[in-house]
């Protein structure tokens, strides 16, 4: 079980390793606010389709399998969406059309496929978990990097919190643009996945 | 065979259960999500006409609103959109009874402009330079010898967008600082032609004109979407002939059914009818709701204007 967590969050690493789920990855992570809400959103949809899924594993003919897995994941998806819309709408303005596009997440459907189709909930559940997080980890540490060099402040939250100052004033008004630019992301995509492989190679 | 139908229940009960959880949570969600929306309007609003004792008449939804303090029209809020360099910029304006610009609000909501360079449209000094101005000034410096506004270094397209949706949607939407003809004045052209003579004495302020020898009145009915306006012109119990509110005039029924009921052969169906048989006249298959609203609005406003006034 613990085995299961922590695979979902090193080994098997949805960004890092199996390199899915790349597009809400770079898009929304223009701040770690985001990239942690991004990640909420995620582990959510990913722990209840997993344990559904799981649960209903000897029901669900082989055939059908695929659109019940769509129907299951896109139900979770939507319960997100407006829930988010009605409890943290800055947030959900922020992340857009990403929230709904959780639903063609191919991490998601792959662990459905992969994993929660072939084994009991509880192992299911852990992986949702693990995988979930190790997403939520790396979007927020892309959004950190993103923000601090774009922006120049860290866990900036619209509207409530303008985020802790990481360098001066006159930082903030000559920052590194390109960095929450569409380029920026894949930069820190770059950064960290060299980084990741750097110190799983030399452990 | 038995196997497939199997298979099928299962993919059909997942459908249903999923269908009746989404329903419950969108009832529960949907008054939060409205109410954070009407909050959110209201204090756009307010920022770009900043008055704590007025109060919002939406003209049209996300558009238009007049300003009321009291009785008295006290100005507009409009919502205007431009192109620019990577989305619709849409400030909303709160403009004074003079006509001079009170605030702009751009709000982060929806824009997608250069973070650092066109997003800046969304900062306040940019926005409050257009406080005060006349429609004549609101240009940037050096597009317009009369232009007050600095652009913003290296986003030229957002700055020129964001002040020509400002000066554009002043120009558009001016006229309803002018009296309290909600609709507009489609109908100028139209009152003339019905009443069969330029000089119309106004009895009812936008509602009842007399002319030499019959009367005209505007009345509205709720249509299948909007409200469509009718223009009618009338001799004791008779119609003589009426005139229906068509998409070029603002009438906003669904285009291609509803929009049919104004057309010039539909409109000859009421010449010379009897008050009472309007009810009778044949209705355009496909547009019966407009229809009705039509005979509705000729109806109500016989028995508003005509019977009560005479």
């Amino acid at each position: 079980m613990k085995q299961t967590f922590l695979d979902g969050i090193i080994k098997n690493n949805m960004v890092l390793v199996l390199a899915i789920g790349l597009c809400p990855a770079l898009a929304v992570t223009t701040s770690a606010y985001n990239g942690i809400g991004m990640g909420m959103a995620v582990i959510f949809v990913l722990v209840f389709s997993n344990l559904l899924i799981s649960l209903l594993r000897n029901i669900i003919p082989k055939n059908l399998r695929i659109p019940i897995f769509i129907i299951i994941i896109s139900t979770f998806v939507t319960i997100v969406d407006y829930t988010m819309q009605a409890y943290v709408p800055p947030l959900s303005r922020q992340l857009g059309v990403f929230v709904p596009l959780i639903v063609v997440n191919c991490g998601i459907l792959g662990r459905a496929e992969g994993y929660s189709y072939k084994h009991p909930p509880h192992y299911s559940v852990m992986d949702g978990l693990g995988i979930g997080l190790g997403f939520t980890i790396v979007l927020f540490l892309m959004g950190t990097i993103r923000e601090i060099l774009g922006q120049g402040v860290w866990l900036s939250i619209p509207g409530v919190f303008p985020g802790f100052q990481v360098f001066g004033e006159a930082f903030t008004n000559s920052s590194v643009i390109l960095m929450i630019l569409p380029p920026g992301g894949f930069l820190a995509i770059a950064l960290l996945m060299g980084l990741f492989n750097h110190i799983r190679r030399h452990k | 065979m038995k196997n497939k139908v199997r298979e099928v229940s299962v993919l059909f009960i997942v459908a249903i259960v999923s269908a009746f959880l989404l329903s419950f949570v969108y009832k529960n969600t949907k008054p939060v999500i409205e109410e954070y929306a009407s909050k959110t309007l209201n204090e756009n609003l307010l920022k770009a006409f900043p008055d704590s004792q007025v109060h919002f008449e939406t003209v049209k939804n996300d558009t238009i609103w007049k300003v009321y303090k009291g009785e008295a029209l006290v100005g507009i809020v409009f919502r205007n959109g431009r192109q620019g360099y990577s989305s619709l910029i849409r400030p909303i304006v709160g403009v004074d009874s003079t006509g001079r610009v009170i605030k702009i609000l751009i709000p982060k909501e929806g824009l997608a402009e250069t973070p650092g360079l066109g997003m800046k449209v969304t900062e306040v000094w940019f926005q409050e330079q257009f406080s005060g101005l006349a429609l004549g000034e609101i240009w940037l410096r050096g597009g317009n010898e009369n232009g007050k506004i600095d652009g913003i270094t290296a986003a030229t397209i957002s700055s020129r967008a964001a002040t020509a949706a400002v000066r554009e949607g002043l120009e558009k939407f001016k006229c309803y600082l002018q009296g309290g003809v909600i609709e507009g004045e489609w109908y100028v052209d139209d009152l003339i032609q019905l009443s069969g003579v330029e000089d119309v004495e106004e009895l009812i302020e936008d509602r009842l004109w007399k002319a030499k020898d019959r009367f005209v009145y505007l009345s509205y009915g709720e249509g299948f979407i909007s409200q469509v306006g009718v223009l009618v012109s009338i001799w004791k119990d008779t119609v003589l002939a009426i005139h229906i509110q068509c998409p070029e005039e603002g009438m906003e029924e669904t285009p291609g059914y509803g929009t049919m009921v104004a057309s010039i052969e539909f409109e000859s169906r009421f010449d010379n009818v009897y008050i009472g048989d309007i009810d009778k006249v044949d209705a355009l298959s496909g547009a019966t709701m407009t229809c009705e609203a039509v005979k509705k609005a000729i109806k109500s406003g016989y028995e508003e204007l005509m019977v009560g006034s005479e």
